[in-house]
């Protein structure tokens, strides 16, 4: 049995209970920034406000028997609980797929009604080690598994509908992330350092794309452009989808527009690029010439501050959910959550937007 | 007991089924370009160039604020740990396990020391972050620890008091000693 918790939900009840907050000029407001995490700081308008952190739980009501502590040294506190290290976490109608490498599964999270299931339907053999998925256009979800070295499609009821391996004459397939657009699919390998394309109709392999030193997270936009990360190289590359390199974003550094160990990304809409850093521990966001908007995030532990920050999605089919625990003030345009490899919420929670009187 | 058997298990008995198959290539060695340089650097030296950018919706920082690297507290892994897991994940490099209960990492704020649960770990691991026992019989000395050139940042037990991320040593695992015979672990441990 699994149940799910949202960390802080309470303080987001309490927030609601403010009612100074409706029509006050909200983004130069100090109880605002007081009461919210809210980004860039002031004086510039607030365009991101931390709501909290998403995370699960697994019930505990199978405690470990005396006998069982006895044999293999665990006491009650060992009983596995929650998100382990969440590496990708995907929107998909209401709900969030996380693929979690500390639980060796992808979960669906809930935050509506408090569940968290398996993705995968009993019987069907589980991936040995996911550690990517991306979502297609009708809702099947691929999984890139490591260890089995294929990517796996997961059809929208849970059952298993294709695999993607790569032909032999290619080498070793290790697949570490895994994008898809409306016609192909772009896999990272990790033991070639490279990006292997995959016709989605017919499941064929079609080649490689671009050339990369350490490739670590991909992703499509609504055009079909496609984005990468090369991590030694400390820059995102932007490619369109007949393989021609398109721009270069980010140098390596700690400065602001730089990058330390970039580590997942993802497209909003508007097109604005939103990159993690693991370094950092900080989100940056790029306008679609490459040109930065805006940091959030940080080290540390409270709300709206990352542990090893890693992948990343935005998604609407959540908003009802959470847009009541903003300022009334606020308009959101969509959420953004973030995994955290580690620190007290797995899964932080933000809304993207601006206020009434920007 | 169960620390001694835990010490020889990991130390002893397996170290001598896997050492015939000899040293292993640095896995830390990345690859170099003639553009690039010596680029495989930049994964754990983050150069400190200048050309920060100024965010577009922002008024400060400035771009020529720098961003702090590895930056953590005292309740979780310390600075140089957690850049080795930035990249340890499973999909990058090989994962450190994370066990929430079986504190490996996330249970840094929990005192149990060491191998002091034996087999209650799984095999082959060890906490990272936890507090190196100063005043304690089952522990050598720190000073005498810290003689030996091992790393203790903060006096925590962290990735690279057991191995040098550079491999100057050679050592499968990139360990700074060689473990036959638990030599590595009882540079800490005292039975």
């Amino acid at each position: 049995m699994i149940k799910k918790t949202i960390t802080g939900f309470g303080s987001w009840l309490s927030l609601l209970s403010l009612p100074f907050f409706c029509g006050c000029s909200a983004f130069q407001s100090p109880a605002i920034r007081e009461k919210f995490s809210c980004y860039p700081p002031k004086p510039a308008p607030v365009r991101v406000i931390a709501l909290g952190s998403v995370t699960g739980q697994f019930s505990t009501a199978s405690e470990p028997s005396a006998f069982r502590r006895f044999v293999t040294g665990e006491n009650e506190s060992d009983t596995r609980s929650g998100l382990v290290r969440p590496l990708a976490v995907v929107a998909r109608g209401g709900e969030l797929l996380v693929c979690d490498v500390g639980l060796g599964a992808v979960v669906r999270m809930d935050p509506s009604n408090g569940t968290m299931k398996p993705l995968i339907n009993s019987g069907i053999p589980n991936p040995v080690k996911p550690v990517a998925l991306a979502v297609g256009q009708e809702g099947n979800v691929f999984i890139a598994d490591v260890l089995s070295g294929q990517v796996i499609e997961i059809s929208a009821d849970g059952t298993m509908k294709n695999t993607f391996r790569l032909p032999e004459q290619q080498g070793k397939f290790k697949p570490i992330a895994v994008a898809v657009s409306t016609r192909q699919m772009y896999v990272i390998n990790g033991a070639s350092q490279s990006v292997e394309i995959f016709d989605l109709t017919t499941s064929r392999y079609k080649g490689r794309l671009g050339s990369f030193f350490l490739p670590v997270a991909i992703c499509v936009d609504h055009e079909g452009k496609i984005y990468v990360i090369d991590m030694l190289k400390c820059q995102v590359q932007v490619y369109h989808d007949n393989g021609r390199l398109i721009r270069e974003i980010g140098s390596p550094g700690n400065l602001p527009g730089q990058f330390a160990r970039p580590r997942g990304l993802t497209v909003g809409s508007e097109g604005i690029i939103y990159i993690t850093d693991a370094a950092t521990q900080v989100v940056q966001m790029f306008d679609p010439a490459g040109n930065l908007l805006m940091t959030f995030g940080g080290a540390g532990s409270v709300v709206g501050e990352l542990t090893l920050p890693a992948g990343i999605c935005t998604d609407k089919s959540l908003m009802n959910l959470f847009a009541p625990k903003l300022p009334t003030s606020f308009i959101p345009d969509y959420l953004i959550f973030v995994a955290n490899q580690f620190g007290p919420g797995r899964i932080g929670v933000y809304a993207f937007g601006k206020f009434r009187d920007n | 007991m169960k620390s001694i058997f835990s010490i020889l298990l990991c130390g002893w008995i397996i170290p001598t089924l896997i050492a015939s198959k000899g040293p292993a290539a640095d896995p830390h060695r990345f690859p170099s370009s003639a553009n690039h340089g010596n680029i495989g650097c930049v994964a754990c030296h983050h150069p400190h160039k200048a050309g920060g950018k100024s965010a577009v919706w922002e008024t400060q920082p400035s771009p020529e604020c720098r961003l702090p690297l590895y930056a953590t507290s005292r309740t979780q892994v310390g600075k140089s740990s957690l850049m080795c897991l930035g990249c340890h994940d499973g999909a990058i490099a090989d994962e450190v396990p994370v066990e929430s209960g079986t504190m490996i990492v996330s249970q840094v704020g929990n005192s149990r020391p060491g191998l002091e649960r034996g087999i209650g770990y799984p095999l082959g691991s060890h906490p990272i972050g936890v507090r190196y026992q100063l005043h304690s019989d089952k522990y050598v000395a720190r000073a005498t620890v810290a003689a030996k050139g091992f790393l203790l940042p903060e006096n925590r037990v962290e990735c690279i008091s057991c191995h040098d991320p550079h491999g100057t040593t050679g050592i499968r695992h990139l360990l700074v000693k060689s473990n036959r015979r638990s030599a590595l672990c009882l540079s800490c441990h005292q039975l």
